[in-house]
């Protein structure tokens, strides 16, 4: 019995390590999925208005953090382009610019489409630690009730969206 | 490198035949091929070095570890730079080694046959590593069309002391196939404890290269690294901590079994653990399992054949070990006998090394069980680390007034007045030389000076012949307890102060002031830097200045400080640049650590007393009072 | 000194960023190193965002040295941090069902210790 002790522990040691081989390393999981979008104040881009949380509600939509610094944002943008685009989905976008400027902004969207119905300016970044956010891009799916359901972390691309974003939605909406 | 495999082969092979050779033949034959497997490989890395020094871009592995600005030893260094090369170095080292087995005059007639065991698994063990190269990880692969220009070495490494630290390190890792070979040729020969004198030196030897190691790494990080610390519990770094903590509990215990033929299969499990937990650092290393400073490859591909290696040979070896060993009788020790501590303190060594490796593969047990991402780091394994070191401290003095065989009650006699003393003389240190932080810190001090003091005892109290004897174990506890005593003054004294500081301006931390007069631009071999004058004072006399740099190396690499340090044996003061925030305002991180030298200056002893013991030595057995 | 007390007063005139300002105690300015060295950089996973360059480190790192300086305590802080970030970017792993065995490890190995002993006669 002794004698089989280590040799016991060992597979299991073993097992584990090949098992953690090939599970791809998960995402972090948001600690906010299940709550209220935090609370904010920001300028929205290009206007003198300033937009709440509050304004937020009443829809279900998706917020998609970006900043013209951030290479997967690029990636992402023709898909969320033709996102917007979609009639029959109707589904606003609202982005978040994070620790950006605005006038790179305003030059990014032109050049490359404005998927947005609404754009904040989170320039300091303290929305978007309340987000949780910490890699540009993320992508939140909230309901009408503000409530986040899912968050996406880094570009958003076709498959991923009808996979796991697309099936909430219709869920959201009945 | 294809001779070198076919050497390694053979060598295995030729352990192997059991029928048609006679010993002395294949003793002959056996001894030839593992020195034709080293030279070999030696071969190989002298190509790579070759390469290397003439800009040879054509190689892959050059073009992206080396560029042509890079500093010439650099280049060398940079042979061990990134994965494929420094499974070179590996095989390098462990073919060495092979070669100093093969070529010893330890082995007794009888013990031949143990000899020509141990090397055909060592044969075995470089094969497959060398598969693994050939196969996985071939250095030598080519890049066509030829590119102009490499990449060049990762900034970090073009170090000094960074760029010994992988052989070192490798030497004592590699060391441990030794002890991990001859410990299974015990299994396989009907020789019970024999195995354990000659395993004992290779133990010691690379006992002294992980220690020598372990301690360069964290001083390499200490300065190197911009933030003054100097161990994080890096999953890597806790990769060599453990066979480290078992190779230290290895030696003890063979020490036992040399001396009186006891814990032959503790001796033998802790032999093929030791090496177990080498290879399963280089694992983690080069997996990209766990996410590391460190890693150097995350490649899964190349994890899984490292994860068949440890299957086949710890998997093996401990198989070998659940079948051969042979049972012992039930263990009739005295309580408090010299014996009964050494267990006792090898459990806590084990103990130690099973917590650090629970708590680095936790985060990957509860991702993949239950989907959660944690993170385990010093929080938990500075807390955690306390419980089996707090009684091996206590022990490991106890034991230096143990005999063999020896009763308890004699020993708890001789042993309180020691205790007091260390009692006292660490309540004055801590309470009074430097004022009173918290009872754990009172504690460890305690616990230093106890460990300082019963290490000298013996030297003290045996007679001139056995001096030489007694000086290694004298040694390595006086440098066990020194590091002991700069960890717990640093850690408890220490202060840090993050601050702006103006052209001009001056922070007080602790005693000492720091002015920043001024920060100057400089141009390196392969960088840019800034570089700050900074003047620190001591009750308004200045004493010393110190010049601290952040480098932008060229192309894809984030900046890197490199800390100015004025430092003696009783305090480091420390000061890295932050952030330049306009108008000549930057923000500054100083730091005054008390006793920081000591968590270096005992490995070094301790490395001293193994050194010792290398040298002269002689079989235990003959020793009275060893 | 009167040089000296002339460049504090210039000193305290001019505009310094937001970026660490001496405004912290000396216990706070231990409390915040202290936390820092705690919590986890998610951009380079293997620093804490005490030694960490990256973006996001820098503005944590700003964000905690705010609210200590407002007088939260060190639960207060990483509360905040887990509540955004979950347990990942502690490097305390927090005291929960799933982590029962990790913290009380140290304990069961004291167990199983004493218990081998017992056994082998060594009580």
């Amino acid at each position: 019995m002794k004698r089989l002790l280590p040799i016991a522990i060992f597979v299991g040691l073993f097992i584990l390590l090949a098992r953690s081989l090939f599970v791809p390393q998960m995402d972090l999981p948001s600690p906010l999925i299940g709550k209220q979008i935090p609370s904010f104040s920001l300028n929205e881009l290009g206007k003198f208005s300033t937009v709440t949380h509050q304004d937020l509600l009443g829809d279900t939509a998706l917020i998609n953090i970006w900043a013209t610094w951030c290479v997967g944002c690029e990636i992402e943008h023709d898909f969320l382009v033709e996102l917007s685009l979609d009639q029959e989905l109707d589904i606003p976008i609202i982005g978040i610019n994070w620790k950006d400027r605005d006038d790179l902004a305003t030059r990014w969207l032109i050049q490359k489409g404005n998927p947005y119905s609404r754009i904040l300016s989170d320039p300091i970044g303290n929305t978007a630690i309340d987000f949780g956010v910490y890699g540009a891009p993320e992508t939140f799916l909230i309901d009408d009730q503000g409530i986040i359901r899912y968050k996406h972390i880094g570009p958003m691309d076709r498959q991923n969206f009808e996979q796991n974003i697309l099936p909430r939605i219709v869920e959201l909406r009945k | 490198m294809i001779t070198a495999l076919a050497a390694a082969f053979l060598q295995f092979l030729i352990g192997l035949k059991l029928f048609t050779l006679d010993e002395s033949l294949r003793m002959i034959l056996i001894k030839r091929f593992t020195l034709i497997q080293c030279l070999s490989i030696f071969l190989a890395i002298c190509c790579l070095g070759y390469s290397f020094l003439n800009d040879d871009f054509s190689v892959l592995y050059i073009a992206l570890n080396s560029n042509t600005n890079l500093p010439i030893p650099y280049k060398i260094a940079a042979i061990w730079g990134a994965h494929e090369g420094s499974l070179l170095l590996w095989m390098f080292l462990l073919s060495f080694w092979g070669v100093t087995l093969a070529f010893s005059k330890k082995f007794t007639d009888q013990d031949k046959i143990l000899k020509i065991y141990s090397l055909s698994i060592l044969g075995l063990v470089s094969l497959s590593f060398i598969l693994f190269i050939i196969y996985t990880s071939n250095p030598f692969e080519r890049i066509l069309p030829m590119p102009d220009q490499g990449r060049g070495l990762n900034p970090l490494l073009q170090d000094p002391a960074l760029a010994i630290h992988p052989p070192i390190l490798y030497a004592g890792y590699v060391g441990l196939a030794i002890p991990f070979a001859l410990a299974l040729a015990s299994l396989l020969t009907p020789h019970s404890s024999s195995w354990a004198g000659i395993a004992r030196i290779w133990t010691i030897n690379s006992w002294l290269f992980l220690t020598g190691g372990i301690a360069l790494g964290s001083w390499w990080a200490y300065y190197e690294l911009g933030w003054g610390g100097w161990w994080f519990w890096d999953p890597v770094e806790n990769a060599s901590l453990m066979p480290w903590l078992v190779a230290t509990a290895l030696v003890h215990s063979l020490i036992v079994t040399e001396k009186k033929g006891l814990f032959n299969s503790f001796s033998t499990l802790l032999a093929i653990i030791a090496f177990s937990l080498s290879l399963l650092g280089t694992f983690l290393v080069r997996s990209g399992v766990l996410i590391s400073v460190h890693s150097f490859a995350s490649d899964p591909e190349r994890g899984l054949f490292i994860l068949m290696l440890i299957g086949l040979f710890t998997g093996g070896a401990l198989m070998l070990f659940a079948l051969k060993q042979n049972r012992s009788d039930p263990l009739k020790l005295e309580l408090l006998s010299r014996e009964s501590l050494l267990l006792l303190n090898n459990v806590f060594l084990c103990s130690a090394a099973g917590l650090i490796m629970i708590g680095t593969l936790y985060p990957l047990v509860l991702e993949l069980v239950n989907s959660e991402k944690i993170s385990v780091g010093p929080p938990y394994f500075n807390f955690v680390i306390l419980f089996p070191c707090i009684p091996l401290l206590i022990f490991v003095g106890l034991a230096m007034f143990s005999t063999w065989n020896g009763k308890g009650s004699k020993l708890l006699l001789r042993s309180s007045r020691v205790a007091l003393l260390s009692m006292l003389i660490g309540l004055v240190i801590s309470l009074l030389i430097l004022s009173y932080n918290t009872p754990l810190t009172t504690v460890g001090i305690i616990l230093a000076v106890w460990t300082i003091i019963t290490g000298c005892l013996p030297l003290i109290r045996s007679r001139a012949s056995d001096l030489v004897q007694n000086l290694p174990m004298t040694l390595a506890h006086i440098g066990l307890g020194i590091m002991v005593l700069g960890i717990t003054v640093t850690s408890s004294y220490g202060i840090t102060f993050d601050d702006t500081l103006g052209f001009g301006q001056s922070k007080t931390v602790g005693e000492y002031e720091f002015k920043l007069i001024t920060i100057n631009d400089r141009t390196g071999p392969n960088y840019r830097a800034k570089v700050a004058t900074v003047e620190i004072y001591s009750e308004n006399q200045k004493i010393g200045t110190v010049f601290p740099e952040k480098r932008v190396y060229d192309t894809t690499s984030p900046s890197m400080t490199e800390a100015g340090i004025e430092a003696n044996l009783f305090r480091d003061l420390f000061v890295a640049i932050g952030e330049d925030l306009g108008s000549d305002i930057w923000s500054m991180h100083l730091q005054y650590k008390p006793l920081l030298r000591l968590i270096w200056l005992g490995p070094f002893i301790m490395i001293l007393g193994g050194l010792v013991r290398l040298f002269l030595l002689k079989p235990l057995s003959e020793s009275v009072n060893s | 000194m009167k040089k000296i007390t002339l460049m504090i007063l210039l000193l305290s005139f001019q505009v310094v960023p937001d970026d660490l300002n001496s405004d912290l105690t000396t216990a706070q300015q231990e409390l915040y190193q202290g936390i820092i060295q705690e919590v986890r950089c998610l951009v380079c996973q293997n620093q804490s965002i005490a030694e960490s360059n990256a973006e996001l480190a820098k503005d944590l790192r700003e964000e905690i040295f705010q609210q200590v300086g407002q007088g939260r305590n060190e639960a207060q802080v990483k509360n905040y941090l887990q509540e955004r970030y979950g347990d990942f970017v502690l490097y305390e792993p927090s005291f929960k069902q799933s982590t029962y065995f990790l913290w009380l490890s140290p304990i069961l190995i004291l167990i199983l210790i004493l218990g081998w002993l017992r056994k082998i006669g060594l009580f």
